[in-house]
């Protein structure tokens, strides 16, 4: 087992493509391009010389980026925003296998007006650097909640 | 015996030089704990209730437990087994640093392990473990009665070892695309019990007091068996 930790190679999680929808609209295109530059790049380079022997997950092979809305949605401000998941793929077996595959491991939102990502963390969301180890609070509550859902959720 | 001898002589060392190195690794790591960066470990925790709590206990842990292990494997090395001196003092700080530091930090901390309360569970069984083997392993110690002093100790040996072979578990499992929640419980549970049994397995079945100084007055003498000392063949030394 410890010689299996000595001499195995990982290779870093770096942004995959993934399976993408044939025809993402233009909003989306450029939430995936500023999660994959704001979030997923800077993580897979942060652990790239992180240690294995920690009781933290281990960091994934890869990560690829889900935009979860075609459109955006507008929260209590009347900013546009859309939601956002990151896959990870763990395990050394063919790239192709879904099964590898663990959905939503990171969850969040991108303004695209402000170049701003935000992170899901229990009930709060915070900003991006957050998972790169910065010690960030939590941002508005209004932050990555459609309004209509604020209204609801106030009634 | 004398093959059985020849196998496991070098297989202890090799153990213990994989648990000195894991103990390092370990320890090299948790230096990510007392950045100003948050430590992905600490990352997946938070939320956390008493954050500065759990902080501190983390902190109290990583220290401790970068003394315990190493202190355990200087003493069960046959160099400082032949000094007694070295040993006891060497033995005290090991002791105080388990019982006072690593397993109370411990203790709070599997209360908000990865994996729920089975999760706690194994920690905790572990942490009793590892206090109640120490506590044994002091009065046994005082009372010169060093066959089952080393078993003891040994229990605890065992159990901190757990830090070093969950790990390389939990390495294989994410190779191999377990499920996370499923790998940490069996990477926890399968070493506490595994290296329990082993102990018990090695150890004398039966509480030999042969060797037991017949004056209660302690000495600084050397202890009766204190000869180069073997972790593993427990059994091929037994008398008769």
């Amino acid at each position: 087992m410890l010689a299996l930790l000595a001499f195995s190679h990982t290779t870093f999680a770096e942004p995959a493509s993934g399976p993408a929808p044939a025809a993402k609209s233009a909003p989306a295109r450029t939430a995936e391009a500023v999660v994959r530059r704001d979030l997923v790049q800077p993580l897979a380079a942060k652990e790239s010389s992180r240690s294995r022997f920690s009781r933290a997950s281990l960091p994934p092979q890869e990560r690829r980026v889900r935009i979860l809305d075609e459109q955006p949605g507008k929260d209590a401000e009347g900013v546009a925003f859309l939601r956002f998941a990151v896959d990870a793929r763990h395990g050394f077996a063919a790239d192709d296998d879904e099964s590898q595959w663990r959905l939503a491991t990171i969850v969040g939102c991108v303004y695209l007006d402000r170049n701003q990502v935000f992170v899901k963390k229990g009930d709060e969301y915070r900003p991006a650097a957050f998972l790169l180890g910065k010690n960030v609070k939590a941002a508005a509550e209004t932050t990555c909640q459609p309004a209509q859902a604020q209204v609801a959720h106030a009634d | 015996m004398r093959v059985r001898s020849w196998l496991l002589t070098p297989l202890r060392g090799l153990v213990l030089v994989a648990l000195a190195a894991g103990s390092m690794a370990i320890t090299a790591a948790s230096l990510a704990y007392f950045g100003e960066e948050l430590a992905p470990f600490v990352l997946e925790k938070l939320p956390l209730p008493l954050e500065d709590v759990w902080m501190l206990a983390l902190r109290v842990h990583v220290v401790a437990a970068s003394v315990c292990l190493p202190g355990c494997i200087l003493l069960s090395l046959g160099i400082v087994i032949r000094r007694p001196r070295l040993h006891r003092w060497l033995g005290r700080v090991t002791a105080a640093a388990v019982l006072l530091a690593l397993v109370p930090s411990g203790l709070y901390l599997s209360w908000f392990a990865k994996g729920g309360a089975p999760s706690t569970v194994g920690f905790m069984l572990s942490g009793a473990i590892v206090a109640t083997a120490m506590v044994q392993g002091v009065r046994t110690a005082r009372a010169r009665r060093f066959v089952e002093h080393r078993r003891w100790v040994l229990h605890v040996l065992a159990q901190l070892s757990v830090a070093v072979t969950s790990r390389a578990m939990l390495f294989a499992f994410d190779a191999a695309a377990v499920d996370e929640n499923l790998a940490y419980l069996v990477s926890l549970w399968v070493p506490v019990v595994a290296s329990f049994a082993l102990v018990e397995l090695l150890s004398p079945r039966t509480r030999i007091r042969t060797r037991t100084v017949t004056s209660t007055r302690r000495t600084h003498e050397a202890p009766v068996d204190a000869r180069p000392a073997r972790l593993l063949p427990y059994d091929l030394r037994r008398a008769g």
